[in-house]
């Protein structure tokens, strides 16, 4: 009766802590990638799934079509741009979210933010440039379809 | 702030010992999905699994599992190194205790 949809399912933040202990995290049709807190990384690091990063990334990030979030421990030295964005921990360079952009009360930002959507939270420090873009991001909404449509059978 | 959690990083296992799988649920391993493609250099004091691609330098002071579907290139060095049958290591150099495991 109640289907459940798990393509429309946001399930980021149970899929963070569920991750901690194995692998792989694959669960309601979403993936995630854990960066721990005591990886480094530079380089290049391109992912199609949501990603949450706690430890240090130095470079450049390709991450647009899924969600992805900077952890309390986390510190971002790159250009990000993916669907969503959180930010709990550090980030140095411009932040693009598709659909939002949200800085946490831990969170420290050094670049430029755009998306159509964009929260501070109380104690988020931020230097940089706001940008909200009012485009919105293509959407597929149905047009209502004629109710007296008939349906010969 | 943020207090290190030990060199191996496990409390309670070895240094060579795997605390991938939940037994030891404050050690949260680094966990390359599917479609995460890392190339560059990657230092690592926790437990690293990597289902994904991962081309150039790693260096783990815990554990490193690549999974039979990951495509590694380069170096990896860690304590403990475990792969899956299957797992082409044709282009990757592994120093460490390495083991293989039958997979899931």
């Amino acid at each position: 009766m109640f289907k459940r949809n798990d393509d429309t399912e946001t399930a980021s933040v149970r899929l963070a802590s569920e991750s901690a202990g194995r692998a792989p995290v694959k669960s309601g049709a979403r993936s995630v990638s854990v960066i721990g807190p005591t990886l480094v990384f530079k380089g290049e690091l391109s992912a199609d799934e949501d990603l949450i990063i706690e430890g240090t990334i130095e470079g450049t990030i390709a991450h647009q079509q899924k969600n992805l979030t900077v952890g309390k421990q986390g510190r971002v030295k790159a250009n990000i741009h993916a669907k969503s964005v959180t930010i709990e921990g550090s980030v140095q360079g411009d932040v693009r979210g598709d659909e939002f952009v949200l800085l946490s009360p831990g969170a420290n930002v050094s670049g430029n933010l755009s998306s159509p959507r964009i929260q501070m939270s109380d104690g988020a420090v931020f230097n940089g440039r706001v940008e909200m873009s009012t485009r919105q991001p293509e959407l597929s909404v149905a047009k209502p379809a004629p109710r007296e449509r008939s349906i010969s059978s | 702030m943020d207090p290190d959690a030990g060199s191996s990083g496990a409390p309670g296992l070895g240094p060579n010992e795997v605390a991938v799988g939940g037994a030891q649920a404050s050690v949260q391993p680094s966990i390359v999905g599917p479609t995460l493609i890392l190339k560059g250099e990657l230092s690592v004091g926790e437990a690293l699994v990597i289902h994904g691609q991962v081309h150039g330098s790693v260096i783990g002071t815990d554990s490193v599992v690549i999974k039979r579907g990951a495509r590694v290139s380069g170096q990896i060095s860690a304590a403990q190194i475990q792969f899956e049958r299957g797992t082409p290591l044709d282009e990757v150099v592994l120093s460490g205790s390495i083991r293989r495991t039958a997979g899931d």
